[in-house]
């Protein structure tokens, strides 16, 4: 089980290597009856091919709206998103049909996300098919059936229904629909905050893996600062829709500068009880530090937020 | 109100009521649409005035009417005119108002308000008079009037098709087939439209019998088949007339027509039945477990241990020691239930012990018992499962306790906190409302002290503006919140144990880490006794004094948290803290146990384990294992136990010598986990082969 170890982040230079997506100055509205919520604000970020950016932050943050824009389930109100050199900010539905065979998405429950009534391989197809309709019906059995078989799954799959499974065979089941029309960028949309902690484990192991034999690129978003950390070369911390800390993996986790940054990590509860111990007293330190600094009122710093 | 195919397909040939209903119109439509007319001796409209108004007979089976035609024929040949119209005033009244709602579900915005404006229009034309001129102008043309009947209906369709049409499209199924690059006439057509069948079965009955009864009753009024051609409506018209000299023709006629018309009525209850019955009550029957009444006098002089609770009474020795009364004694239980006949264990001979204010963690990957166990200390059951062994909670005996009696349990001595804090919240009423209620239930109160409780319980929760909570309705706030409140509905009846299941898993991890301060200070304050359930080894170290491995329905380790966790003994308890991604070092392959768990009803005889378990040998497999202790209160189900340490020390130690010095100690731990490693997709589809059993198993666990 020596495998290789995951190679260093590589710092690329934003100027010279032209990253496969770039949000820039992204802002996102709510509109609520009257009223309009700014939920997202200021947002930039690169994404290099075969390289995986991890957006963090707590619930109401904002993350999942910055995916749902880059996967054009959700208006921007102001910036762009360019992926590949295109500015895809506004683009139309044709084009945006035309895009999911190069951006595609796993989401959080993988309950909702399987049409109960379609069989596994009916829903792939379906994926492969709306990319590519020139595909013969022999040609699309054999990309279903190599699909499941990358995410460790055997072809009599095909033939099942979503309900046969459990929790974490869904998540293979997705990613493999997401990966059958041979994406460049994948958002991971809590792809494995509703798994338990030991399955976890294994789709992470599995992302990784996908991740180095195709050079994928992943938009890996979640509220586990440590679950991020185990994929993601980059890390971008945001709160109440601003993001407010970036840099490599390791300057994020190891040295973070931002105490709503340093708030997270202590959030994330570890099997030690002694070094629980520590991290409790931690967050507590740290939630104090945090609110003195910004006198802001979050879900994780107030008890009262509604 | 989604449905997944079949289901109400399934449900109509298999409820008793609706099989009358089926077997009656296929009376109708073979028999007397087909059948009858083939072979009927009688011509309708054959008159023979020497056999007038006769009873049923020999010759004339349903007798004959005053002009002496064959009732029986009449009723055949008129049920075209009948059936004709049904049909067409339900697929005119479907196809438009599917397609219309399905549209307008699926795109709301504008088409939507014009839509619905159409449908209001519709509604508000008044049917009668519309029918009666359309008869008037196209003079008596039935198709015509059924036509518009159809139209006319088509609102109440179009409104019930648009509201599930709205349901359906929230699902995130919809949403991952438009990121797969779908069309949307591809998603409405592929995936909203299959589930709208259940309603569209609902929909065509009851429009086919309001189709009857506006169809008779135009016949009667002589808009349909022109006399003497024979209709439904037309035969209760001639028989009424003669109602007072011989009333026997109505009767078979008005038979024919009322059955018909229940029949289709009666389709439609059952279906609906079927969709509605899919719909679960979490909120309701969780909220419920809490609301119970009087404390209970019954504290009787604690239990005895039995000696099958190995594990616990190494546990609890000390405490026992000091005559200490548990609060909670669980002792051999097994709960099963039937499946295909036979019946499948969810969990076998788990037996625990809980003292008053201590908090034990029962800790494993879904699939392992955990909840079942759980919740059969509130005397729960999975839906049709049965129990034995017995759970002591406070010195009463839980299973097999009437419902009076766990009534009064639930909420005075042992609340349960469920998982998804929303959906123990009632979503149309206030927090304050449900929160004033239930302490109403408790406590003879006046509404403005129950108000002035509610208030202390919030605060309780460290809520602090409590006004503002309390006015807000649940899907105004937080998911953290939410927790809050159902911790403080819990506390409401001032219980002694506290049931936790998962409560900080579907939280984000900083809401989670001030959910499990509250539960720290709360059980500290109040001397709680806490069984948590979860599948973080964090939360365990986090808050309990005990913690209980489960793995495929029977406890594999026991012991008290600081040795769990510096030298767990059961390669599962290894494995599964080895796993947790919060624990790991980051660069490389996470650690993590190949396969899954074991689905009830295929656990192997022997170790349940051993197939994915690094160290298991021949022996293991051979025969069940018993859990066994291995140093005072420390209990272990392995029989390798013993030689594992050895092992996994000479790995240790080859490490430190040999190449790989740089490898740290615990990771080498972990390597001997993983040795022998399967292929995942030789686990996956050993997976698969059991999952049908797993998904029965799944459904009946979460129904209740």
């Amino acid at each position: 089980m020596t495998e290789p170890l995951l190679t260093e982040p590589q710092l690329t230079e934003p100027l010279l290597t032209e990253p496969l997506l770039r949000v820039t100055d992204l802002a996102v509205d709510y509109k609520r009856r009257r009223t309009v919520a700014r939920v997202v604000e200021n947002v930039s970020f690169d994404i290099v091919e075969g390289e995986t950016l991890g957006l963090v932050g707590e619930s109401g943050s904002g993350k999942s709206t910055i995916g749902n824009v880059v996967l054009g389930l959700v208006p921007a109100a102001a910036g762009a998103v360019i992926f590949d050199g295109e500015d895809i900010t506004h683009a139309s539905p044709k084009r945006r049909r035309e895009l999911t065979s190069d951006i595609q998405v796993v989401f959080q429950d993988p309950y909702g996300s399987l049409n109960p009534a379609r069989s596994i391989g009916a829903t792939l197809a379906e994926s492969l098919v709306a990319s590519d309709a020139t595909l013969t019906r022999k040609e699309v059995t054999a990309r279903v059936h190599e699909s499941l078989d990358t995410v460790g799954m055997v072809a009599s799959v095909a033939q099942r229904f979503p309900t046969e499974f459990s929790g974490g065979q869904r998540q293979r089941i997705a990613i493999a629909r997401a990966l059958i029309v041979r994406p460049r960028l994948v958002v991971c949309d809590e792809a494995v905050s509703a798994l338990d902690l030991s399955i976890q484990a294994q789709v992470l192991n599995l992302l990784d893996r996908l991740r180095r034999e195709r050079s994928l690129s992943y938009l890996f978003i979640s509220h586990d600062i440590a679950v991020i950390g185990h994929l993601s070369d980059h890390i971008a911390v945001l709160d109440r829709g601003r993001i407010v800390e970036t840099g490599t993996t390791a300057e994020v986790i190891d040295h973070p500068q931002d105490a709503y940054t340093r708030l997270l990590l202590a959030a994330a509860p570890v099997p030690d009880p002694a070094a629980q111990k520590k991290r409790r007293e931690a967050f507590r330190t740290q939630r104090a530090e945090y609110l003195a600094s910004t006198g802001a009122v979050t879900g994780l710093v107030s008890t009262t937020r509604l | 109100m989604t449905t997944r195919r079949g289901t109400v397909f399934r449900t109509l040939i298999t409820n008793p009521v609706s099989i009358l209903a089926l077997i009656w119109l296929a009376i109708v439509i073979i028999g007397m649409l087909i059948v009858i007319p083939l072979i009927s001796r009688y011509s309708p409209t054959e008159q023979d005035l020497a056999a007038t108004l006769q009873l049923p007979s020999a010759a004339h089976l349903l007798g004959t009417d005053s002009l002496g035609r064959d009732i029986l024929a009449r009723l055949a040949w008129g049920s075209r005119v009948t059936i004709t119209g049904v049909v067409i005033v339900a697929v005119i009244a479907n196809v438009i108002g599917a397609t219309m709602g399905l549209i307008a579900g699926h795109f709301r915005s504008g088409l939507d308000a014009t839509f619905t404006a159409f449908a209001d229009m519709l509604q508000s034309i008044p049917a009668l008079v519309v029918l009666l001129s359309v008869a008037a102008v196209t003079s008596r043309n039935v198709t015509v009037v059924m036509v518009v009947l159809g139209v006319l209906m088509s609102a109440g369709a179009y409104r019930v098709f648009r509201a599930s049409t709205l349901n359906i499209r929230g699902e995130l199924f919809i949403t991952a087939a438009r990121t797969s690059g779908l069309r949307e006439g591809q998603i409405m057509v592929r995936h909203e439209l299959p589930r709208l069948l259940g309603q569209l079965v609902i929909q065509s009955s009851i429009i086919a019998s309001l189709a009857i009864v506006v169809q008779v009753g135009l016949g009667f009024l002589g808009i349909d088949a022109a006399p003497p051609n024979p209709s439904w409506g037309g035969m209760i018209k001639e028989a009424s007339t003669s109602i007072y000299t011989n009333i026997w023709p109505l009767i078979p006629t008005s038979a024919v027509v009322v059955l018909t018309i229940l029949a289709f009525s009666t389709l439609g209850d059952v279906a609906q039945r079927a969709v509605l019955g899919r719909r679960r009550h979490n909120g309701l029957s969780r909220a419920k477990i809490s609301r119970s009444v009087a404390k209970t006098a019954a504290r009787a002089s604690g239990a005895t241990v039995s000696a099958t609770q190995v594990a616990s009474t190494a546990a609890s020795a000390g405490a026992a020691a000091g005559a200490i009364n548990p609060m909670l004694v669980i002792s051999d239980l097994t709960v099963s239930v039937p499946k295909d006949g036979s019946s499948v264990k969810l969990v076998s001979n788990v037996s625990l012990t809980l003292l008053p204010g201590e908090v034990v963690g029962l800790v494993g990957e879904s699939g392992a018992g955990k909840s079942v166990t759980a919740r059969a200390a509130l005397g729960i059951l999975p839906a049709g499962a049965t129990a034995t062994g017995s759970v002591v909670l406070d010195g009463q005996e839980v299973l097999g306790a009437s419902e009076q009696t766990l009534q009064k349990l639930r909420g005075s001595k042992i609340a349960y906190i469920a998982q998804e804090p929303m959906a123990a919240l009632n979503p149309a009423y206030r927090v304050g409302n449900q929160l004033i209620e239930i302490v109403r239930t408790h406590q003879k109160l006046s509404r403005k002290a129950a108000r002035q409780r509610a208030i202390q319980l919030l605060e309780t929760v460290q809520i602090k503006n409590t006004e503002h909570v309390l006015k807000a309705y649940p899907h105004q706030i937080s998911g953290g919140m939410a927790q809050r409140i159902v911790i403080a509905i819990a506390l409401s009846g001032d219980p002694d144990v506290i049931v936790a299941d998962e409560p900080t898993t579907a939280l984000d991890v900083s809401a989670q880490m001030q959910i499990l301060d509250l539960l720290r200070t709360l059980q500290k304050e109040r001397d709680l006794a806490v069984l948590l359930v979860t599948h973080d080894w964090g939360v365990v170290a986090d808050l309990c004094d005990r913690g209980i491995a489960m793995y495929a329905g029977e406890i594999v380790e026991e012991a008290e948290v600081a040795p769990l966790f510096a030298h767990p003994r059961h390669p599962y308890s290894m494995a599964l803290r080895a796993s947790d991604p919060h624990a790991q070092k980051r660069g490389g392959r996470l650690h993590s146990i190949p396969g899954v768990v074991p689905p009830p009803g295929t656990w192997p005889s022997g170790c349940r384990f051993a197939d994915r378990c690094g160290f298991a040998t021949d022996a293991c497999r051979e025969q069940a294992v018993p859990l066994e202790l291995i140093e005072d209160r420390h209990a272990v189900r392995c029989i390798r136990v013993d030689e594992i340490v050895v092992e996994i020390e000479e790995l240790r130690h080859e490490s430190v010598t040999g190449e790989r010095t740089a490898v740290r100690a615990e990771a080498v731990e972990h390597d001997a986990l993983e040795r022998v490693t399967r292929e995942q997709a030789a686990a996956d589809s050993a997976a698969v082969e059991s999952a049908a059993v797993e998904r029965v198993t799944i459904e009946r666990v979460s129904v209740d």
